[in-house]
């Protein structure tokens, strides 16, 4: 019993790290501008497709080429998105971007959808092994898929801490008039946000689909419950709260697999989700916000 | 008829009030003054009720009211201005009254137009000069107006203690006169007015005890000439006024 | 002919999911997951009809009162949450309805022309033979007079709220939380009501959904229609309750003025969800719209204020 309590910790955890990666992207957002883009997942699951369609050009090189491809277009999609359903939009008021956001969700889901005709795509594998330390086993391409989200959070934080660039975003999301008094352009950074996010959503996504074998549009929305869900449990606008998050939301969900099945798995989860919005909705390492 | 006992409020490492004694009479205005952050923005917000204090009474009458949430004691007459003018925008002015009014005692609902309630709220509008704008937004007031509306808003609940949070800010010198004549017609009601003010003239004429608080402390309470002289005092604000200019009030819903 | 009228049962259905939007929209609050109270009040309808034998009408009810409830149970911890929260919150409790319907069993079994049939929830297969409007010789125009019927009344209802003083006070409250507040407006009552109320109505369209289709399921009851929902009233504009069926309209109108892009009409709603928001981000209907249209239309009475009310002014 503790042997599979422990191997499905394990292989949550590890899922969780993609969860991790795509909960970054909402948090930032939401950080740098009090904004929720909800199409964030379905950025992903596009920008992995389109990494899909590219590598298919030339399959023969390297899958590495795949994630590449899909973080170069997640960038393109990111960048759009901030254009079309948050700079033309009112600043004041919340639920247009909201709304729109949620258009573009069902746009990106659809488009998938019409294009492929519905089929599921078969995507190559990342690696195909996997290996024993003591009874307990270990997938590589989920290793291998932590270490990527590790090497691209390290080189975040480098970004935002150690750069010029970074040190605009966080004036901009701390406090925009002052940020543009000092000369930093708000309209700017957050067009650079969204493109930052969204090559880690390029990059999350394909992983991601990389990792499950299969892509299917009906991903779209698993991306977005998964990744809004883990940034809520680990406290919107914090980034360690993310991966917090996405770790404990893999966790939760494969235990929760383990114990319920299949059929209650989903539920537990979500009211995990409802526990944690009702008595901590700051999340575990939020700050207190007023809301 | 309101009275505060050794409030004291504390936000998190913050004192924001410290043992506060306070009494409002009917049919008299008690200003409140004190450097920024002295709370008396808090002690507002405490006997309105929009947080507990951390230690302390209030009592409405004999009545305490201390345990109960704010929407109670403001059906029991405790109604408040607010320093950043708190209309609902996307109502009309005369819903804004309205909805904070209560229906006449002993009326049946559903029997027809309430119209002793739209008379008493008519007037009020009236009063304040507002009664052609009744059908307008409230959104589309004038600075003024808005002010003004606040204040009928406040007075639509028919209370017995006003709570006023800086009502003078940013009004002009004919509008200034227009709020001191509103005030002495509510004293002459009966009403228990806390004036709360940085607009040192307008307090000084018009209120008839004025208490001072600084770091949440009450250091000085009396008449205005006395308040005027006590040396206490002269150093708050002297202390506050050698470092010059600062942004008026605290902010509203101060919350940690 | 057919078409039209399966069209317009459709966009009544949707229309009132639109309404039970609205009235949480009223107290500020945004459920992106009404449709799981629509399938509570779908299933429990449909077992009433189905399983117990009820009329349509008390079963409606019954549904009602069923996703009522339950909205007023999860309305009351849920007002600490607003904005971005509730819309999580709302769509994982959306959710969680649907995953307890799929584990749901509760049927009886009948014989029709040799084979063995199951009324009522079957699990992951979901609740057929829902077949109260066959059974009863309804044709399809009489279910489309009843569906309407029930969305004109409904709307007569939330407008009716809408205008009162619970309706301004619940817009008071979404405007300005505090002031409503220390004004003497029970803020958690107030809202915890919108929410039930909200989640009746949405029990409602389930209901007649489930009715419409003879079916219901967790796949009938989808996150896009809940999301949709949401969308025909941001976009209709939240002004008017005439915002929501705007909404509708306008939607209906365009997807079946592009009837030869069908294949692509989920990704017409996306975009014109965009479009409608970079054009009119407060909605069709917004407020100072409204006050236009008062304005013009003078006989319409904006409240009920008297000119013998009138005091001349002591100024």
């Amino acid at each position: 019993m503790w042997l599979d309590l422990v191997q499905q910790g394990i292989s949550g955890f590890l899922v969780g790290s993609t969860y991790a990666l795509i909960a970054i992207g909402f948090t930032m957002v939401w950080g740098v501008m009090r904004r929720l883009n909800l199409a964030y997942g379905a950025a992903a699951l596009g920008a992995a497709y389109v990494g899909f369609w590219i590598y298919r050009l030339a399959p023969d090189l390297t899958p590495a080429i795949l994630v590449l491809a899909a973080m170069g277009s997640g960038i393109v999609i990111g960048f759009l998105m901030d254009l079309v359903c948050f700079r033309w939009l009112p600043k004041e008021y919340e639920l247009a971007p909201l709304a729109s956001t949620l258009g573009a969700l069902i746009i990106a889901e659809e488009v998938i959808n019409l294009r492929t005709e519905g089929y599921p795509v078969s995507f190559p594998e990342i690696v195909d092994k996997v290996f024993y330390v003591g009874r307990l086993y270990f997938r590589l391409d989920h290793i291998v898929i932590f270490g990527a989200c590790m090497v691209m959070v390290a080189g975040l934080y480098y970004l935002l801490f150690r750069t010029r660039l970074g040190l605009a975003i966080r004036g901009v999301s701390q406090q925009v008039v002052a940020a543009q008094l000092m000369g930093m352009n708000p309209n700017k950074t957050n067009a650079i946000t969204f493109m930052l996010t969204g090559m880690l959503a390029g990059a999350a996504g394909a992983l991601s689909v990389m990792a499950i074998g299969t892509g299917t549009s009906a991903l779209a929305m698993t991306f977005t419950l998964r990744g809004l869900s883990a940034a809520v449990i680990g406290g919107l606008g914090s980034i360690p709260g993310a991966i917090v998050g996405g770790l404990a939301l893999g966790i939760i969900e494969a235990e929760a697999l383990r114990v319920f099945g299949i059929g209650y798995r989903d539920v537990f989860t979500n009211l995990a989700l409802l526990a944690i919005l009702v008595f901590r909705p700051q999340g575990l390492m939020g700050v207190r916000l007023a809301q | 008829m309101l009275r505060v006992e050794s409030l004291t409020k504390q936000f998190g490492g913050l004192v924001a009030l410290s043992g506060v004694d306070l009494t409002l009479e009917g049919g008299r205005i008690m200003g409140l003054i004190g450097p920024n952050g002295s709370g008396k923005t808090t002690l507002i917000n405490t006997v309105t009720g929009v947080f507990p204090p951390t230690a302390g009474r209030v009592y409405l009458g004999d009545l305490d009211i201390t345990p109960l949430p704010a929407h109670r004691r403001a059906r029991l007459g405790i109604a408040r201005t607010f320093q950043n003018v708190k209309l609902w925008t996307r109502l009309t002015v005369w819903e804004n009254l309205w909805i904070v009014s209560q229906p006449s005692h002993r009326r049946l609902p559903g029997l027809g137009p309430d119209r002793q309630r739209e008379r008493r709220l008519a007037e009020i509008l009236a009063w304040v000069g507002l009664w052609e704008r009744r059908n307008d937004l409230a959104g589309s007031l004038s600075f003024g107006e808005q002010r003004r509306l606040e204040l009928a808003r406040a007075l639509a609940a028919e209370p017995r203690v006003l709570l006023l949070d800086e009502p003078a800010a940013g009004l002009s010198m004919g509008e200034l006169e227009d709020l001191t004549r509103f005030l002495e017609q509510l004293r002459a009601q009966g009403l228990a007015i806390l004036l709360v003010e940085h607009v040192l003239e307008l307090v000084m004429n018009i209120a008839d005890r004025i208490a001072v608080l600084n770091f949440g402390h009450k250091i000085a309470e009396g008449t205005p000439d006395q308040v005027r002289e006590d040396p206490q005092v002269q150093e708050a604000y002297l202390g506050m006024r050698k470092r010059s200019a600062q942004p008026a009030g605290e902010p509203d819903d101060a919350r940690p | 002919m057919e078409y039209y009228i399966g069209l317009i049962t459709m966009s009544a259905i949707q229309a009132l999911l639109g309404l039970s939007v609205y009235v949480t929209v009223l107290a500020g609050r945004v459920s992106f997951g009404q449709h799981g109270f629509a399938l509570i009040g779908g299933y429990m309808a449909g077992v009433a009809t189905a399983v117990w034998g009820w009329h349509l009408a008390p079963a409606l009810v019954l549904g009602m009162l069923a996703s009522g409830l339950v909205g007023l149970v999860v309305g009351y911890p849920a007002l600490r949450i607003r904005g971005v929260y509730l819309a999580v919150a709302s769509v994982a409790f959306a959710e969680i309805c649907r995953n307890v319907v799929q584990n749901l069993f509760y049927y009886r079994q009948e014989v029709v022309g040799g084979l063995v049939r199951k009324i009522g929830p079957v699990g992951h297969e979901g609740f057929r033979h829902i077949s109260y409007f066959y059974d009863h010789g309804f044709t399809r125009e009489m279910v489309m007079g009843v569906i309407l019927g029930v969305l004109a009344l409904t709307t007569l209802v939330v407008w009716v709220l809408d205008r009162s003083q619970l309706g301004r006070r619940l817009r008071a409250i979404s405007e300005d939380e505090l002031a409503a507040q220390t004004a003497g407006i029970n803020v958690a009552w107030l809202t915890t009501l919108a929410f039930g109320l909200g989640a009746a109505i949405a029990g409602l369209s389930g209901g007649l959904y489930a009715h419409y289709l003879t079916f219901a399921s967790h796949e009938t009851f989808t996150i896009l229609m809940g999301v949709l929902a949401v969308a025909y009233v941001l976009v209709g504009g939240t002004a008017n309750v005439v915002g929501p069926l705007l909404g509708v309209a306008f939607f209906t109108a365009i997807t079946e003025g592009l009837r030869p892009l069908q294949e692509y009409r989920v990704i017409i709603y996306g975009a014109l969800i965009v479009a409608a928001m970079l054009v009119r981000p407060y909605g069709i209907i917004d407020h100072k719209l409204l006050v236009r249209l008062r304005q013009w239309a003078t006989f319409l009475p904006r409240a009920k204020v008297r000119a013998e009310a009138r005091v001349d002014a002591t100024r």
